[in-house]
């Protein structure tokens, strides 16, 4: 009886054994084991997608894709190696013992020679006939425009798996629409890894990237990055930007930096430079933050444009002394004065009226301390200190821009608020993604949050025109047309402290002020012919804006 | 019966041979048609590649660079004046008695 209870057990005892062993194969192991078996019994070639275009909004390409080719070599069937990699060499610039080296590794059945090789060269290199050379289309971007909007496109390179990858501007953030998805092609293969004639074959058609179109003028860029090139050679500044948005949509119409970079040769520029500073370089905007501050006071109406102050020499607060910029008072004075002369002191006078509560409160419905969410992949923005961290002294200088950092799409998005009603409009340089079947899916404009009433965004309007036609900068103003605006330039901090000769010179605004087509940055930073924003941005400003009439065919009045 | 029947056996190889001749042409258009579609799509592929080619060409020879440089070479220069004609003033020749 205990030996068939024994034989009884061993038979359970297998049985439990097989069951889990069939549970491992088929439940636990069966996806490795499908790739494995797949692997064995089929070829497969990936079909890469064609990558989408950028196109401008008025229907130029900025981007699109140039046939290319991948050179590679099938070493069995080269008669030659150190013949052939001498002759290929030669035709792609690259060194032959490089090329033979690789051919004579042990084991190489398959060797990629060189990646996007241009149709030119792939030509030549068909007629020369050599046996084991081969070509596979592998597409490479092109830009017709050349280095035209480089930080705003970034560029494409290789992922760590050898693909096709965009990085910053556009590239980046919309890699995946641009990108498409891999087709692939399986080939039933037999055991000595040759192709079935009548296999099994199955085919995954790839699936083309979307095409991108812009807010982006090509000719508004044009102009953009000519004339800031200019600017930043005549006023000997170190780097200089320029942001031009749609106040009524936040369209962004051009975005130009210098210096740049090219994004055919990016590999060759330093990395510092593939960073836009527009939407990632922070600065402190000095007294063209007057206007946000301004429109804050005026909104919460502890101030109007003619409300007085008394401008009778420099303010002590909290222990330091605040003069104007040029140490001169001018008595009682509204506070279109206060912009027109750019007074430090009637700032802080606003600044005070509006208390801390509602100054920093302002300054983050303002849109400022957090990203503005612009469809680019290298926005970042400074952050804002809590509250209980501002000092008195904080918050009187940063009521004329000082002590608080901004970046450049921060601060045109914020005055775009003055110039269209009091919207704080969410930024975008993409209109609309295209399929290849040709279905537009728009990006609608996204209001994000009414910031001042339409009352106060008129008036603080009319306070930049005054500011304009009567202050610092009037010299070099379009006559005829009216342009809101506000000059500003602010010392860099330096190891804790301010330079006294370095500045940031900028001046924001927007024209026609009574129906705004454009709201406008521009930034000089460490400029050497003048440090004063009203001598070199403005200026600039102008040049830029004069061109702009003449595009959108805005007449004087 | 005997009649049909030899009839029949007449008939039906004359109807198998016509049959497998038929068969035989069938194969052979569908065999053409093969071929032709593998031209077709070959057409397709170097007319797809040359449309890209040629969009390349357009896209270089309409960039603001290419438009500057044939402008400058034919004579153009940029404008440094200019006049502008607003509501409610006229050209001069509009006053001009004919």
């Amino acid at each position: 009886m205990t030996r068939i209870w024994m034989v009884f057990g061993i038979f359970i005892l297998l049985y439990i054994g097989i069951v889990s062993r069939l549970l491992y194969w088929q439940v636990w192991a069966s996806s490795r084991l499908k790739t494995q078996a797949a692997g064995q019994h089929f070829f497969r070639l990936p079909l890469p997608p064609k990558r989408g275009s950028i196109i401008s909004s008025d229907n130029y390409p900025l981007v699109m894709n140039q046939q290319a080719y991948l050179l590679f070599a099938e070493p069995k069937n080269i008669l030659d190696i150190d013949g052939f990699a001498k002759r290929v060499g030669e035709s792609i610039g690259k060194d032959a013992a490089s090329i033979s080296g690789v051919l004579n590794q042990p084991g190489r059945v398959w060797v990629p020679i060189e990646h996007k090789v241009e149709k030119e060269i792939v030509e030549r290199l068909k007629s020369l006939q050599e046996k084991g050379l081969g070509f596979e289309e592998e597409p490479k971007r092109y830009y017709p425009e050349a280095s035209m909007a480089a930080h705003l496109l970034g560029f494409v390179g290789l992922d760590q798996n050898g693909m096709d990858r965009g990085y910053f501007g556009l590239e980046g953030f919309y890699d995946r629409e641009l990108r498409g998805k891999e087709g692939s092609l399986e080939i039933e293969k037999d055991v000595a890894g040759n192709p079935i004639l009548i296999g099994q074959t199955f085919r995954v058609e790839p699936q083309d990237g979307r095409d991108l179109i812009l807010w982006i003028d090509r000719s508004v860029q044009a102009i953009a990055e000519k004339r800031l090139k200019e600017g930043v050679e005549k006023y000997g500044a170190k780097e200089g930007s320029v942001v031009i948005m749609d106040p009524k949509t936040g369209g962004i119409l051009g975005m130009a930096s210098f210096p740049s970079y090219d994004p055919r040769s990016y590999a060759i520029s330093e990395k510092e430079r593939y960073i836009n500073p527009t939407v990632a370089g922070s600065y402190e905007p000095g007294s063209a933050f007057k206007v946000i501050i301004m429109g804050a006071g005026i909104d919460a109406g502890v101030v109007t444009a003619k409300t007085e102050m008394d401008e009778t020499g420099p303010v002590e607060v909290g222990g330091y002394t605040i003069r104007t910029w040029n140490n001169q008072y001018h008595g009682k004075i509204t506070m279109t004065k206060v912009l027109e002369y750019s007074s430090n002191v009637g700032m802080v006078f606003v600044g005070k009226k509006l208390g801390r509560e509602k100054l920093l409160s302002a300054i983050k419905n303002f849109g400022f301390g957090k990203p503005t969410n612009i469809d680019l992949e290298d926005e970042s923005s400074p952050t804002i200190r809590p509250n209980k961290e501002w000092y008195e002294i904080d918050l009187s200088t940063a009521s004329f821009g000082q002590g608080i950092a901004v970046t450049p799409i921060q601060m045109v998005r914020a005055v775009g608020a003055l110039a269209n009603g009091g919207f704080l409009m969410e930024p975008k340089v993409v209109k609309a993604i295209q399929d290849k079947n040709g279905k537009i899916t728009p990006i609608p404009p996204k209001k994000l949050r009414q910031v001042v009433s339409k009352k106060t965004a008129e008036e603080v309007t009319e306070m930049m025109v005054a500011s304009v036609d009567n202050g610092e900068a009037k010299w070099a103003k379009p006559q005829g047309y009216r342009i809101a605006g506000k000059t500003g330039t602010a010392q860099i901090p330096v190891s804790g402290h301010y330079d006294e000769k370095k500045t940031i010179a900028s001046f924001v605004g927007f024209a026609p002020s009574d129906d705004p087509k454009f709201v406008m940055l521009v930034t000089l930073r460490e400029t050497t012919s003048s440090q004063w924003g009203s001598e070199t941005a403005a200026p600039l400003f102008f040049n830029i804006a004069k061109d702009l009439f003449l595009y959108y065919g805005i007449s004087p009045r | 019966m005997k009649s049909i029947i030899s009839i029949a056996a007449f008939l039906l190889p004359i109807v198998a041979i016509g049959l497998l001749v038929a068969q035989i042409a069938c194969a052979n258009n569908l065999a053409q048609d093969g071929s032709t579609l593998k031209t077709l799509t070959a057409t397709i592929e170097t007319l797809a590649s040359e449309n890209e080619a040629l969009n390349q060409k357009i896209a270089s020879a309409s960039s603001l660079l290419e438009v500057e440089k044939k402008a400058i070479a034919v004579g153009f220069a940029p404008g440094k004046q200019f006049l502008t004609f607003t509501q409610g003033q006229y050209l001069v020749a509009f006053n001009q008695k004919r």
